[in-house]
């Protein structure tokens, strides 16, 4: 479960193949929909006013209530219908949203924000700064109760004020070394809808239903206008919103139970695109002139974990960061690559993938393949070989262990053999123990949270564009939270603490390259691989490139739309 | 009842039970059990000697990903390049493990509850039921399901399910055929005699039951196979053994329908399908002979055959 409460899905950053000539080349056409794009070769393609976007998904919202939903769908929604300070722009370049134009005060705590005029809700209300402090005072006043899945993105927030309709002021308790990135998921609710369901002591926000009404209350380029959690959810197009209008005057979000029913639709015509295909799938739609396929980075990452807790009683030798760099060298990521990911994947040494940009420690490279090496390390260890080729420890102990798989990640089977088979040639044997996800997360923390019994496990991690989150969960405090190693090390706690409140971009930057080459040096994981998120959409839809289904940034609607002719 | 009658009831039932048990005239009579135990037969020696038959590794990557048949592998390749014939040689093993082991537990469990039962009744037996009605309305699914999660997933535990979820039935079925045995004057007398009730239990009862107890165990074999490759393909399997169902289940799992690679799908659907008909061609035959239920008894034990009646009304 915890994999999936990391509310990002998969960015997209480039497109594979742009199946309409020019479609990249120049400004696309800020003037909304249909105006005629002028008829130049080297315009955006122009595009149908209005029409319906239809797009499929396997791994549906799980709620439309921000104070209770995890899922990467659920935040997508948000950032499509409720307003938020800032985005991400095209390059992951923090701009403008609601926020027109912002400052801070000399001493870094108190950011002013100006915002945008006109904006209206979808119900006909003027939104207003006073929207903003509410939603910031209630996620500060409840940080530790209902609004704890919040919380995170107003961390050091002391208070958030409106000293008039169009501006919005945030005070930190410290400098914050990330205030835009985590503002970037801060929504913004209605006052006039969420006040009067607060309750007493918040208790009334997690049953606060959004679509009570018949349809939610939005104030970003959608709302929500029917929700189904396992069938079709429509937004429809917010007259208010205080950016460009959306081209579409609706998009429909269908979930599917499986992949092979969700693609049967689209070969039907009954979907416009689909926001991750089976990577075995993409030589069929690649040649398919009816589709396009975007191709890009994601940030979901493949790892092995071991039982890093300090204390743990048994197995000791799997603690030895040595061992680790040998079984480490028995992880062929290229073999892995190309059966799991079909190719659609890149090896990973860190926790962070390019799409991380400046954060991903460039200096750390993956540890080669190399059986030869990782038998010498073992073999140094004295850990020597018995009659069945399985290694044994000083005191006596085979080194056979059991790994740890939630059956909720696609491809951990056949990741699993791969690695079980290379390992054996390095005398460790080891056997799946395939568990549902949330009894996987509990036998990692077994017993209650003390990390003592298991050994290894195998998982991923779908972590955000800013670092903060990633580096978080190997910290001593996530016992019982998010850690699913055990790791716990004072020494990195204490930089995490440092790179929060360091507000020098280059600084922050080399904490958190120091922080990634703590983790590969200790190896808490091996990090094995990042897949690319594959999307595929008809080609009578036009610039759908670059940002597309994202759970980070706006998708640019006011370009989107069948093309014309 | 005089001497006489109790004599007569009892010869013909060992006779009928010494029939029973010879296996040629029982094949030659029925022809559809002929061709199961064919089949049969073919998949056993599969699964015996599959390490020798199989032509590549059951973890082999021999070609590309959903390599299409072709005269090196008839049946193509799966989702991770290695080759479906050798899988399913493989998985034919494991899957009739895990049906016959299965069967065995379910036999076993229910058969002994089910003797149980029947034979001492009165309270025992109400108990017993009890039990036994509560586990029959468990929802299959669901408790293999939640048992799965619990225990962890490995052929032992497949086994165990198999057997938890379908001893039941042979519970119910075999305490009455026990009822109606017990209630036989030769039982009566042995009682009479002094015998012991382990005696009569192992001499007298099980004797009679045993043929019963066998074609429902085929029959068994049959759903338990049907309900390894359900759970396998539910991804509750052992993952490290390549079953039939799981076969299927990692298939689908990674859109071979989709990618239209009818082959990694097809072949271990008809294999189970295949065993699966077998046993039941097997098993229905042995019940229809065997089970008491399904015959008017008393019509089959005399042999009563329609007699010419005499000339009176001939036309001539």
């Amino acid at each position: 479960m915890k994999r999936i409460l990391t509310l990002l899905l998969a960015i997209v950053v480039a497109s594979a193949i742009a199946a309409c000539g020019g479609g990249e080349s120049t400004t696309p056409d800020q003037g909304g929909g249909g105006s005629s794009a002028g008829g130049g070769d080297n315009a955006a393609p122009a595009v149908q006013p209005g029409g319906i976007f239809r797009m499929g998904t396997t791994s549906g919202p799980d709620s439309i209530n921000p104070f209770v939903s995890y899922s990467a769908l659920s935040y997508i929604l948000y950032t499509e219908t409720y307003p938020t300070l800032v985005q991400y722009g095209e390059d992951f370049e923090i701009e403008g949203d609601w926020a027109e134009s912002w400052e801070t005060s000399d001493d870094g705590l108190v950011w002013t924000f100006t915002l945008k005029q006109g904006g209206a809700w979808s119900d006909g209300t003027p939104m207003t700064a006073e929207d903003a402090a509410f939603t910031g005072n209630l996620i500060i006043q409840y940080a530790d109760g209902p609004a704890s899945m919040l919380a995170p993105f107003l961390t050091y927030a002391q208070k958030v004020e409106a000293p008039d309709p169009n501006t919005v002021v945030i005070t930190y308790e410290k400098p914050v070394g990330n205030v835009l990135p985590q503002l970037q998921q801060f929504f913004i609710l209605p006052k006039h809808v969420v006040e009067p369901v607060v309750g007493n002591k918040g208790k009334g926000l997690k049953k606060w239903d959004p679509v009570a009404g018949g349809s939610q209350v939005g104030g970003g380029t959608f709302f929500i206008k029917q929700y189904e959690e396992k069938g079709t959810t429509i937004l429809e197009r917010n007259p208010g919103y205080y950016g460009t209008p959306a081209n579409v005057d609706a998009v429909g979000v269908t979930v599917y139970q499986n992949a092979d029913a969700m693609l049967a639709a689209l070969d039907g015509g009954q979907l416009d695109a689909v926001d991750s295909l089976p990577p075995t799938l993409v030589s069929k739609y690649e040649n398919d002139a009816k589709y396009q396929l975007q191709i890009g980075d994601s940030t979901f990452i493949y790892d092995i974990g071991f039982n890093s807790n300090p204390d743990k009683p048994k197995r000791k030798e799997l603690l030895d960061p040595k061992v680790r760099e040998a079984l480490a060298h028995g992880v062929n990521r290229e073999a892995i690559i190309d059966t799991v990911l079909n190719g659609y994947g890149k090896p990973a040494a860190t926790m962070f993938t390019s799409l991380s940009g400046q954060w991903l420690n460039t200096d750390i490279q993956p540890e080669a393949f190399d059986l030869d090496l990782g038998n010498q390390i073992l073999d140094d260890l004295g850990y020597a070989k018995g009659s069945d080729g399985i290694r044994s420890t000083p005191d006596g102990g085979k080194m056979e262990y059991e790994v740890i798989t939630p059956d909720s990640v696609d491809g951990l089977d056949r990741m699993f053999e791969i690695i079980a088979a290379d390992w054996e040639q390095l005398g460790v044997k080891v056997t799946q123990k395939k568990m549902d996800g949330t009894a996987a997360f509990e036998a990692i923390g077994a017993p209650d949270w003390k990390y003592e019994d298991f050994d290894i496990m195998m998982w991923d991690w779908v972590g955000y564009i800013d670092p903060d989150f990633m580096l978080s969960v190997i910290t001593c405090d996530q016992w019982g939270g998010w850690s699913d190693t055990g790791y716990c090390n004072p020494a990195y706690d204490e930089l995490y603490k440092q790179q929060a409140t360091t507000v020098d971009q280059e600084a922050r930057r080399a904490i958190v390259w120091e922080m990634q080459q703590i983790q590969y040096d200790d190896k808490p994981y091996i990090q094995i691989a990042q897949t690319l998120n594959i999307a595929a959409y008809t080609a009578d839809w036009t610039n759908l490139k670059d940002p597309f289904l994202l759970g980070l940034s706006k998708i640019p609607w006011e370009q989107i739309g069948r093309a014309q002719g | 009842m005089s001497p006489q009658e109790l004599a007569e009831a009892v010869v013909p039932a060992t006779r009928e039970t010494r029939r029973r048990l010879r296996l040629w005239p029982f094949l030659k009579g029925h022809p559809q059990a002929l061709v199961g135990a064919v089949i049969l037969i073919a998949f056993v020696l599969v699964a015996v000697f599959g390490p020798w038959l199989a032509p590549y590794g059951e973890k082999e990557q021999v070609g590309p990903l959903f390599g299409t048949p072709s005269g090196a592998h008839p049946l193509g390749l799966d989702d991770g390049g290695i080759d479906i014939l050798s899988l399913l040689i493989y998985g034919a093993r494991i899957t009739l493990i895990a049906g016959l082991c299965g069967a065995l537990v379910a036999m076993l469990v229910g058969g002994t509850i089910g003797i149980v039962s029947g034979y001492f009744g009165g309270r025992i037996d109400n108990l017993l039921m009890r039990i036994t009605d509560y586990f029959l309305v468990l929802p299959d699914l669901v408790l293999l399901i939640v048992v799965a999660s619990i225990w962890g997933r490995s052929l032992r535990n497949v086994i165990i399910i198999i057997g938890l979820v379908y001893w039941t039935f042979m519970a119910r079925l075999i305490r009455a055929q026990v009822k109606v045995v017990r209630e036989r004057a030769y039982v009566k007398r042995a009682q009479a005699l002094g015998a012991s009730h382990a005696r009569i239990i192992l001499r007298h009862v099980i004797p009679q039951i045993a043929p019963l107890l066998l074609a429902q165990t085929v029959l068994m074999v049959a759903l338990a196979i049907f309900l390894e490759t359900a759970i396998s393909f539910l991804g509750l399997g052992d993952p490290s053994l390549p079953s039939w169902g799981k076969m299927i289940e990692t298939a689908f799992d990674r859109g071979a329908i989709s990618y239209g690679a009818w082959w990694a799908i097809a072949p271990p659907g008809i294999a189970v399908a295949l065993v699966i008909m077998a046993f039941n061609m097997v098993g229905t035959a042995a019940e229809d002979s065997l089970n008491p239920r399904l015959k008017v008894s008393h019509l089959v034990r005399r042999h009563f055959r329609l007699r010419p009646l005499p000339d009176r009304e001939d036309p001539r």
